[in-house]
């Protein structure tokens, strides 16, 4: 292990708050952070990336030339995995943890990387979007679960799901097979096919499968696909949202 | 389509004058002030009118074919995307622009309406609009089916909303220039436009085709106009200090 990740652990046990972790070791982003993640994006991210950030790397050209997902182009492509409202960056920690958890199917995690390092790197992954200088986007409001679930909440959390309209993509039974998938009608923004997850499969999960993070993907919507964001639509509807990220756990739970 | 995409720092100043005058007049209720037309105050500056025509053939309406809620959609759509007035050739939803060179760009400041985009009878109402950077876009679904409204700029998400049938309307800024291209996922027939600009020199065209642009400073301007197949037409037109000046533009 890293010397910095010794002391940075070291220095989170002293800070007795509830202070996150991450915040002990992130370093300011400056010219000299951007330039050491630029040698880390060069053997980690490059090859899909691409070297100007396009998503367009030797293998993410391959990638994304006859089917979506494609890698993300940082210069302005749309980020899926925010915790932001729809058509906004995604603040730091959001970039945090899709790099530390990767996603799943498609981007291995960099947990192998130091927090250093991934902070370094994504100041630098940043600065090919010039969004980034402008205001920080406010992140939506992100309870923690209430729990646990219940038998009636995952009940209610079936008629939501009708209510919302996930089986349009998701199907009846979350199988990824709504009539939308199976049409090929779901693109990508760069008009690229694009199937639903999985809802049985929690592999499939790619923003995370916690409930906390399918709470946030159904509010945040993912950027870049037909996933919208529920968060205005239905504000103040909390309970609902619980109840339906429930209830989607519950359909893999019988696969875990 | 140069004036389409292009992003200025006059636009963000412009809202900040905007966002000033506001504080410093004290108003307390905006709302009146937000939904007035664009019109107040321009009887000394130059007005430019004029009218976008196509003499070519016009197709009759496609029927498309509905996938789903045909309870609510009907069986099929009918959509037109081009239409135009029998009698005059004026060609509707035509977005006109005056394009100014920087440092023309006059002070005027303009009170835009709210940019509405309703999502009723399985469509997207107005099927055709521009507005302003900065204004407010507010979603409507009137329908008692779930949509969602998905606005793509440039390979981009500006913003994709679920529309749940009796939720609450959305209220956004209009953050993104360009042309905005605006779908549901639920109904893959429902298309429509925005066009953003960072300034208020536009306007989109009437059933007949006619066209009102006021505030432009004198001189020359070159006049574009974007049709969502038709593509962009332009021209040059001679603006006077003050007065009306006509001009008619065709796709050929
Ligand atoms: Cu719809």
């Amino acid at each position: 292990m890293r010397i910095h990740a010794l002391v940075a652990i070291g220095a989170s046990l002293l800070m007795l708050s509830g202070a996150s972790f991450v915040h002990a070791v992130k370093p300011e982003d400056n010219q000299a952070t951007r330039e050491k993640g630029k040698q880390i994006y060069e053997h980690a991210c490059l090859l899909c990336h691409g070297v100007d950030g396009r998503g367009d790397g030797p293998a993410g050209w391959f990638l994304s030339r006859y089917e979506g997902p494609r890698p993300r182009d940082f210069r302005g492509g749309s980020y899926k995995f925010r915790s932001t409202p729809s058509g906004e960056l995604p603040i730091d920690q959001d970039l945090f943890r899709t790099v530390t958890q990767g996603i799943s199917g498609h981007m291995p995690p960099y947990s192998g990387l130091s927090e250093e390092e991934r902070w370094q790197v994504i100041a630098y992954i940043k600065s090919f979007n010039q969004g980034f200088k402008g205001p920080v986007s406010i992140a939506l409001l992100l309870p923690n679960p209430p729990g646990p679930p219940s038998a009636a909440g995952i009940d209610n959390g079936r008629t939501v799901y009708i209510k919302y309209g996930c089986q349009n993509c998701h199907g009846d039974n979350g199988y990824g097979d709504g009539k939308e998938a199976l049409d090929g009608n779901l693109k990508d923004t760069y008009g690229h096919t694009i199937s639903p997850g999985d809802l049985t499969e929690r592999a499939s999960f790619k923003g995370g499968s916690s409930a906390q993070a399918i709470y946030r993907g159904i509010m945040t919507g993912l950027d870049g696909t037909p996933m919208p964001s529920y968060a205005d639509t239905i504000g103040g509807n909390d309970k609902d949202v619980w109840d339906l990220v429930y209830y989607i756990l519950s359909l893999s739970q019988e696969r875990q | 389509m140069t004036g389409y995409h292009r992003i200025s720092a006059q636009a963000l100043g412009r809202i900040l004058v905007v966002v000033m005058f506001f504080v410093v007049a004290g108003l307390a209720d905006w709302s009146p002030l937000l939904a007035a037309p664009q019109s107040s105050s321009e009887s000394t500056g130059p007005v430019i009118v004029g009218r976008i025509l196509y003499r070519g053939p016009v197709p009759a309406p496609t029927q498309l074919a509905v996938n789903r809620d045909t309870d609510v959609c009907g069986v099929t759509i009918s959509t037109a995307s081009l239409s135009v007035d029998a009698g005059t050739h004026g060609l509707r939803n035509a977005v006109v622009h005056v394009d100014l060179a920087a440092g023309e760009v006059s002070a005027r400041i303009v009170f835009q309406s709210p940019a509405v985009v309703r999502n009723k009878d399985c469509r997207f109402q107005p099927h055709v609009a521009a507005a302003q950077m900065g204004d407010e876009v507010q979603i409507f679904n009137d329908d008692p089916v779930m949509h969602n409204t998905n606005i793509i700029v440039e390979n981009s998400t500006a913003l994709n909303v679920a529309m749940v049938a009796g939720g609450n309307p959305i209220k956004k800024r209009l953050k993104k220039l360009g042309l905005h291209l605006v779908k549901c996922n639920v109904h893959k027939f429902m298309q429509a436009y925005r066009v953003v600009f960072d300034d208020p020199y536009f306007d989109q065209t009437t059933e007949t085709g006619q066209f009102s642009i006021s505030g432009v400073s004198p001189g020359t301007h070159r006049i574009s106009v974007w049709h969502e197949i038709l593509g962009v037409v332009e021209k040059e037109v001679q603006v006077p200090a003050r007065g009306t000046v006509v001009v008619d533009l065709e796709y050929k």
